[in-house]
């Protein structure tokens, strides 16, 4: 039934996703990574993550040949950084320049380069400075992008 | 001082149990019950505190409940930095879905006369959109019972109608929720971000007309 909802979803290509969709799709990616990245588990343990697409749900109806669910679009986050990086994709989103594919990617590349080192393992305690400075960098960045 | 019923939360364990979903408490710490919120700047949910004093927070089905020492550090951890939200000072986070960005809150401005907060349903992967969901704790476990009995596939199953607008029935018979979202600051919880699921906004106005 999941296999008949992601091949429905690249029929719908051009289709920004659903909350609805959405939710079903981040439930098979979390599963996903669990069962295709045995090591997220073994960093994290009993510590909390969080699933994050490298690049969005939000903008699959961009990428239509991508299967958004592939396990390298797919990072555990420890809380503390997803809430950065969530914030950079917001700044992103409020530019209003995130409406190519290009410019998607680009960012997307953005956060891997700021935050990267952060993928897939639990954060250290005390590096708040750090992930800020990773936000502030990234949003440098973006923005130098977005004027360009 | 004896601790508070949880028909909901045990309801939720036969479900699991009856399943064969996870369902691993953490052995509570010395001083539960005694749930201290202060550094939240918020009372204790009377539930959450009851909860406290049988588990320590623990893994059931896909819900990480936080333990005590978890949630001390994680609504902090929300409230300062940038990505900050700016509704973060108004919720408590206690429980999160297996990793994934969504989380269970209680609305402490919001609690009744015994203690009890609603809470909503967070979700950070959409700019921190909030839908409320139960008027108490111990009554969003009789939700996710429903919904482990109803709708949660076995492992490696078929996909299912996602909570909570998988229950919604029940949650439309939830009065005092319903009667909760008009009014402050749930309404300003409501209007943040995407705003609430969309079965949500329909449940609330069937209620209203």
């Amino acid at each position: 039934m999941l296999k008949d909802f992601e091949e429905e979803m690249g029929d719908l290509a051009e289709t920004a996703l659903s909350t609805a969709e959405k939710k079903t799709l981040r439930g098979a990616a979390r599963d996903r990574l669990a069962k295709e990245k045995k090591s997220v588990a073994e960093a994290f343990g009993d510590q909390p993550y969080e699933v994050h697409h490298r690049v969005g749900l939000e903008y699959a109806h961009r990428f239509p040949d991508m299967d958004i669910n592939d396990v390298d679009n797919l990072v555990a986050l420890d809380p503390a950084v997803h809430k950065r990086v969530s914030a950079a994709w917001s700044y992103f989103r409020k530019t209003g320049k995130d409406n190519t594919a290009e410019a998607v990617k680009k960012v997307s590349k953005i956060v891997d380069d700021e935050f990267g080192g952060w993928f897939d393992d639990v954060a250290e305690e005390g590096i708040e400075e750090q992930l800020e400075a990773a936000f502030q960098e990234s949003v440098s960045r973006i923005d130098k992008l977005v004027r360009t | 001082m004896t601790a508070n019923p949880l028909p909901g939360f045990d309801a939720f364990e036969a479900a699991c149990k009856q399943r064969g979903f996870t369902w691993r408490p953490f052995a509570p710490v010395a001083g539960a019950g005694d749930l201290d919120w202060t550094p939240l700047g918020a009372a204790a949910d009377a539930d959450l505190a009851a909860l406290q004093a049988r588990c320590d927070g623990g893994r059931f089905w896909e819900i990480d409940l936080a333990p005590r020492a978890r949630l001390l550090e994680h609504n902090p951890m929300l409230r300062r930095g940038s990505g900050t939200l700016p509704i973060a000072h108004q919720l408590v986070v206690f429980a999160s879905w297996h990793g994934l960005a969504w989380h269970l809150a209680t609305v402490p401005a919001l609690a009744d006369t015994g203690g009890r907060q609603p809470v909503v349903w967070l979700d950070l992967y959409d700019d921190g959109a909030v839908t409320p969901i139960a008027s108490s704790v111990d009554r969003c476990f009789s939700l996710l019972a429903e919904h482990v009995e109803r709708f949660a596939p076995s492992p490696g199953g078929d996909s299912e109608p996602a909570f909570a607008g998988s229950v919604a029935g029940s949650i439309a018979t939830d009065t005092r929720l319903l009667e909760l979202s008009g009014a402050v600051p749930m309404i300003d919880l409501l209007a943040h971000g995407t705003g609430p699921e969309p079965w949500f906004a329909e449940l609330l106005a069937a209620a209203r007309r």
